[in-house]
């Protein structure tokens, strides 16, 4: 990269999102702020890309109420927003096919984005069209998709079930013009535009797990794309990338976010939320958002145990 | 008898133009036999809107010598013009601004007495829909229908979550019109079939197929140029002669505003106010 031109960077963040806490607007901020002090980076948008219903994780509520309390959380942002492509799909998607969707999609807009950026809207993401009808995601139960791992190893993050990542075929775009890359970077008329996955260190420690993760994911996920992290809970990040050979490999491709260890959002979690909610703990209030609470409140979720 | 009204267009291309190149003509001539075919639209003016220096993309050159460049490659054309309101703006505008402007010139003879505030005209329409006397329906009849010519990936970015104001899809697909311009791969029929706010306007999508494989871009176009290659035939004659004359498109021009952020992405470069 030369001094004069920096790259264009849309953070995106795959997870249940059940619910979406402070925390993880916090993590966007934290990482956006810190990719400008490098001075390498513009940070020109931010994607919470929520979990498919049939991820069937206990207690992971319906995909619908996820998607509009994400809304509620990014409405007063005016570089993050929700995307319900994961969603809308067949069934559960890999961090690996999201990536690639998103850069497949951006391919072909770069030139929208880059010319013609909104001030932001309160447009209601679940407004957007679905593929298919609500009844696909009622099978939370097809337990054989899921891999074996998750069912293991459950209590710990839910980016362990992306490892079973099938990588899907290439489109193959069969012109080039001013818009196009054949990598998986994007230029749009010299502006070079990247994805990067955005995610906490425990995503980050996952990739050490022997057998979780494929190689050949690993390699695309932190090789292709690269991955921004938000350490949380105390993490010792430079530990977890001494343990695996391939964070190693492309540690040139990993960012970690040098933030205030001790800053309260850095214990904020969706299972600790879920559980102020269960027990009517008022500290709820620090980890989630007001219009979100709202929402669950008027919609009854979280009132039981699970998970 | 079936009434057959033919409805006026004229076609508003927004971009670059840096410079204009025979794609960007070809653009305005496939839109017009296009429509001209449907039978229900004689389009009767083209618009070429180069952006203003204000956009601040790397490589961008004067807006006056992409003015005259556009004016250039369509003197010998009666029906495509260039307009300059837009590169004249103090601050780079979003296109719909830059479209509403445009339909409000188109009828500027017609405007009704009420029509004061211009920046929420189309609003102020789509309230007044119900209402006969200001229906959109009869605003078209006193004047031509103003349609954004474009390429494809403008309506693919539709559907990208809060990239647009839905009130401006709606307006842009609803009340003006789009003509899209792609190629053989891509399938803009599927977006706006998924699409409930498309679907409901399609009659208002126009998608051309560009039947030409047509690789014109204006960065290639420009790369030659610095390295003193031909760009006959891929850029009108007399728009040639005036690069050489002006000697454009240099290393040096090319690394304009390489320090300088976009403008539509200016605000996100500024400090966060996170917690």
């Amino acid at each position: 990269m030369t001094e004069s031109s920096k790259t264009h960077v849309i953070l995106l963040s795959c997870g249940s999102f059940n619910p979406i806490t402070k925390g993880h607007i916090h993590m966007f901020e934290k990482a956006r702020d810190y990719l400008h002090k490098t001075g390498r980076f513009i940070v020109i948008g931010g994607i919470v890309s929520p979990v498919h219903d049939s991820y069937g994780k206990p207690g992971l509520v319906s995909s619908r109420h996820r998607l509009a309390m994400c809304q509620l959380a990014v409405q007063s942002s005016d570089w993050i927003r929700v995307d319900p492509w994961e969603c809308y799909q067949d069934t559960w998607q890999t961090t690996c096919s999201v990536l690639e969707h998103h850069r497949d999609l951006m391919k072909r807009v770069t030139g929208c984005i880059l010319s013609n950026v909104n001030t932001p809207s309160s447009t209601p993401v679940i407004g957007q069209p679905q593929n298919q009808n609500q009844s696909l995601y009622q099978n939370h139960s097809n337990m054989k998709h899921k891999p074996t791992a998750v069912k293991v190893w459950g209590k710990l993050s839910e980016s362990f079930s992306r490892m079973c990542c099938v990588r899907p075929q290439m489109d193959h775009f069969p012109f080039v013009d001013e818009n196009a890359n054949l990598g998986t970077t994007m230029r749009y008329e010299e502006i070079e535009l990247r994805i990067l996955l955005l995610c906490g260190s425990d995503l980050l420690e996952s990739f050490c797990i022997p057998g979780l993760w494929k190689d050949s994911d690993m390699e695309v996920i932190v090789g292709d794309f690269g991955i921004v992290v938000v350490p949380r809970d105390g993490a010792d990040t430079e530990k977890i990338m001494n343990h695996s050979s391939i964070l190693r490999k492309f540690k040139d491709n990993i960012v970690i976010v040098k933030d205030d260890m001790n800053h309260p959002m850095s214990i904020v979690s969706s299972t600790k939320s879920r559980l102020a909610l269960q027990h009517g703990d008022g500290h709820v209030v620090d980890y989630l958002s007001q219009p979100v609470i709202d929402y669950i409140l008027q919609s009854q979720l979280y009132i039981n145990a699970s998970g | 008898m079936p009434n057959h009204k033919v409805t006026e267009v004229v076609l508003l291309a927004c971009g670059s133009f840096n410079p204009i190149t025979n794609m960007h003509l070809r653009m305005f001539e496939l839109a017009r036999d296009h429509l001209h075919d449907t039978g229900q639209y004689n389009v009767v003016k083209g618009i070429i809107s180069p952006v203003g220096d204000a956009y601040k993309k790397k490589g961008l050159i004067e807006a006056s010598h992409r003015l005259e460049m556009a004016r250039l490659a369509t003197a010998n054309s009666d029906w495509i013009t260039v307009d300059d309101w837009e590169s004249l703006q103090p601050e780079w505008l979003e296109t719909a601004k830059v479209v509403r402007h445009h339909y409000e010139e188109l009828h500027a003879e017609d405007h009704n007495k009420d029509d004061v505030d211009t920046v929420k005209h189309g609003k102020k329409r789509r309230i007044d829909e119900n209402h006969s006397e200001s229906s959109r329906h009869q605003k078209r009849k006193d004047g031509p229908q103003l349609m954004l010519l474009c390429g494809a990936d403008v309506l693919e970015s539709f559907a990208v979550p809060n990239l647009w104001k839905q009130e401006d899809i709606a307006e842009i697909v609803g009340f003006y019109g789009l003509v899209c311009i792609t190629r053989s791969g891509s399938d803009p029929y599927k977006f706006i079939q998924q699409s409930d706010d498309l679907w409901t306007h399609h009659k208002n999508i126009h998608v051309v197929h560009e039947w030409i494989t047509n690789e014109i871009s204006a960065t290639h176009v420009r790369r030659a140029l610095r390295r003193g290659h031909s760009v006959r035939y891929l850029v009108p004659e007399n728009v040639i002669d005036y690069i050489r004359e002006q000697r454009l498109y240099s290393a040096e021009s090319e690394r304009k505003n390489s320090d300088i952020v976009l403008a539509p992405l200016q605000r996100y470069t500024r400090a966060s106010s996170s917690s």
